[in-house]
């Protein structure tokens, strides 16, 4: 699809500090390209952007009985079975209204023990019913650039709340286990420093779910970057003399060649037509659609009724 | 100059040391020794001014190596630019001393390296080499080769030296370079392994090959203290500002200076 690849692209850029003088190192040029194709691609929701990512939601796990010492950050399980692969995970003792999130899973000596992330100061608790489970889950996305979630089984979107609403409205129904989510907001990154996604955006369900299923979540994505020649970006073709102007810009201010201000006007100036032009293409489809209420587009009819059936509000 | 005896016609290889000396030697007068038995180019036990050593008692050929370097050393010629693919060692270094002798790096003159993607290796200065290491940078392509300096051999008997690739890997590169001049030799001679050699000059030029023999009647007449060796000298370096206009490596147009200036007027 792309027109240049990396190694061109890297090429077109080099040709023009061809001057002995203004010559920057490649690798200088191709980490500017990168950083380029990042400020492009945050620089506006763009269509060519739009990915898909299912989230695995797992089931909840409450076999055997766990014990926690006041000032502690690590319980113990009997009789059960946990998993070192787990993170962002919480645990609630049954009775109890507060959960802990916990770090890591390990196993010493055969004893199971949960790594809270912060220590348990309720009073001591032997060898209680317990669950686990996760309504946080990591996703491979950006903060702030999630469009939708979709459950495809019962075919309905999930509404988004802010984090704040989101709490406001659950705080006397933070433990209402359900089946299928309704609600989801942001959930800040993974804080593990050992998990596979840590630092990864995280989104949090409501209500916490304790059965295993996928959720579609749509957003705009983040460019891989460029590394091996052959690697090309997601850019329409059209993007790429931007891509080009911009990463001139980037590496004429850094070894003071001339011409960097041109070079990032010029950018800029098609930066913005494009933005248009792909504001203006999206914007057709965002009338709402009640020739076909209440069936084809939940979205429209979702939108045109300010508020969904069931909603809490 | 080098010419078929056939047909009249220049030969495709240069004029060799034998045939400048000839030269020489009448312009002198036969006041210059020649050789009287052949050897190999250096380090064969000739005299210590003799700086090609080109056979045992031959004077001229030290002229006609002077006068050679003189005209080699004042600019980068176009047929003395080289390329070639090289291999460069696990520690990112090019040992431009294991370069053939014919083909010698010259590490004052303009030296190029691409990868063989063609993405081109910027020269760095010393002062800035180790910063651009594979850590200082992200989204980079590490297979590649991205900056070069030159640093003397650690073994300090072995020159031109090292060129010293980041990152510190082995690959292949794509060089462009000029050459160093082969001293020339007062006729053939055989190498240890039986094979004859004759050094030629890199050039076809008539126009240089009277330059050299200019350069070097100047020399010796300079050095031995006849007269006329002034207004010689005058000739020669005028001579020498035409060779350097007309066959720079670095020149861009595409006749020499008059062609230019006509261009400019129109004429």
């Amino acid at each position: 699809m792309a027109y240049r690849n990396f190694l061109q692209l890297t090429s077109e850029v080099m040709r023009f500090l061809d001057d002995f003088k203004e010559r920057a190192e490649v690798w200088a040029v191709q980490q500017t390209l990168n950083d380029a194709l990042l400020e492009i691609c945050q620089f506006h929701n763009w269509n060519f952007l739009i990915d898909r990512y299912d989230i695995g939601v797992s089931d909840a796990y409450s076999t055997g009985l766990v014990s926690a010492t006041q000032g502690s950050n690590v319980l113990t399980l009997s009789g059960g079975t946990w998993n070192t692969s787990w993170f962002n995970k919480k645990i609630l003792m049954t009775g109890t209204n507060a959960e802990k999130e916990v770090s890591t899973f390990s196993q010493v000596g055969g004893q199971w023990q949960a790594n809270l992330r912060f220590p348990w100061n309720s009073a001591s608790v032997a060898s209680s019913a317990y669950v686990i489970y996760q309504d946080e889950y990591p996703v491979p996305m950006q903060n702030g650039r999630d469009i939708l979630m979709l459950n495809p089984l019962l075919r309905y979107r999930l509404k988004k709340l802010d984090r704040y609403s989101a709490e406001d409205r659950t705080v006397f129904a933070r433990f209402t286990f359900g089946v299928r989510p309704t609600h989801y907001s942001d959930g800040g990154a993974d804080t593990e420093p050992t998990s596979p996604t840590y630092n990864q955006a995280r989104l949090k369900l409501w209500p916490p779910v304790n059965t295993a299923q996928d959720l579609i979540l749509l957003f705009y994505k983040t460019p891989t970057p460029m590394i091996q020649d052959t690697d090309t970006t997601v850019l329409p073709n059209e993007f790429e003399e931007i891509l080009i102007k911009l990463a001139l810009y980037r590496i004429r201010k850094s070894i003071g060649s001339p011409g960097w201000m041109d070079d990032h006007q010029d950018a800029m100036r098609s930066l913005l037509q494009m933005r248009e032009k792909h504001s203006m293409q999206g914007s057709y489809d965002y009338s709402v659609q009640f020739s076909a209420y209440p069936y084809f587009d939940s979205y429209a009819t979702d939108a045109a009724l300010g508020s969904w059936p069931g909603a809490i509000r | 100059m080098a010419v078929d005896s056939t047909t009249g016609f220049l030969l495709t290889t240069g004029t060799t040391g034998d045939v400048f000396v000839t030269q020489l030697f009448f312009r002198l007068g036969g006041r210059l020794s020649r050789s009287t038995s052949q050897g190999p180019p250096v380090g064969s036990g000739n005299g210590a001014d003799d700086l090609t050593g080109a056979g045992a008692g031959s004077t001229c050929i030290s002229f006609i190596n002077k006068a050679y370097s003189i005209i080699e050393g004042a600019a980068t010629y176009i047929w003395d630019t080289t390329q070639r693919n090289v291999n460069v060692d696990a520690n990112g270094l090019l040992d431009l001393s294991t370069f053939a002798s014919t083909s010698l790096p010259d590490v004052g003159s303009n030296i190029e390296f691409t990868n063989m993607n063609g993405l081109p290796i910027a020269r760095v200065p010393y002062e800035s080499a180790l910063q651009s290491r594979p850590g200082q940078f992200i989204s980079i392509n590490t297979g590649i080769y991205n900056n070069w300096y030159l640093i003397r051999s650690t073994s300090l008997s072995t020159e031109p030296g090292l060129v010293q690739f980041t990152p510190s890997q082995p690959g292949i590169v794509n060089m462009l370079y000029n050459r160093l001049p082969t001293p020339l030799t007062d006729g053939a001679w055989t190498t240890g392994g039986g094979q004859s050699i004759n050094i030629s000059v890199p050039w076809l030029q008539p126009y240089m090959d009277d330059l050299l023999v200019d350069f070097a009647e100047m020399e010796a007449k300079r050095i031995l203290s006849f007269s006329g060796w002034q207004e010689l000298e005058k000739r020669c370096l005028e001579k020498l500002k035409g060779a350097q206009a007309l066959f720079s490596a670095q020149r861009k147009d595409t006749g020499p200076a008059s062609e230019t200036d006509i261009a400019k007027s129109g004429a």
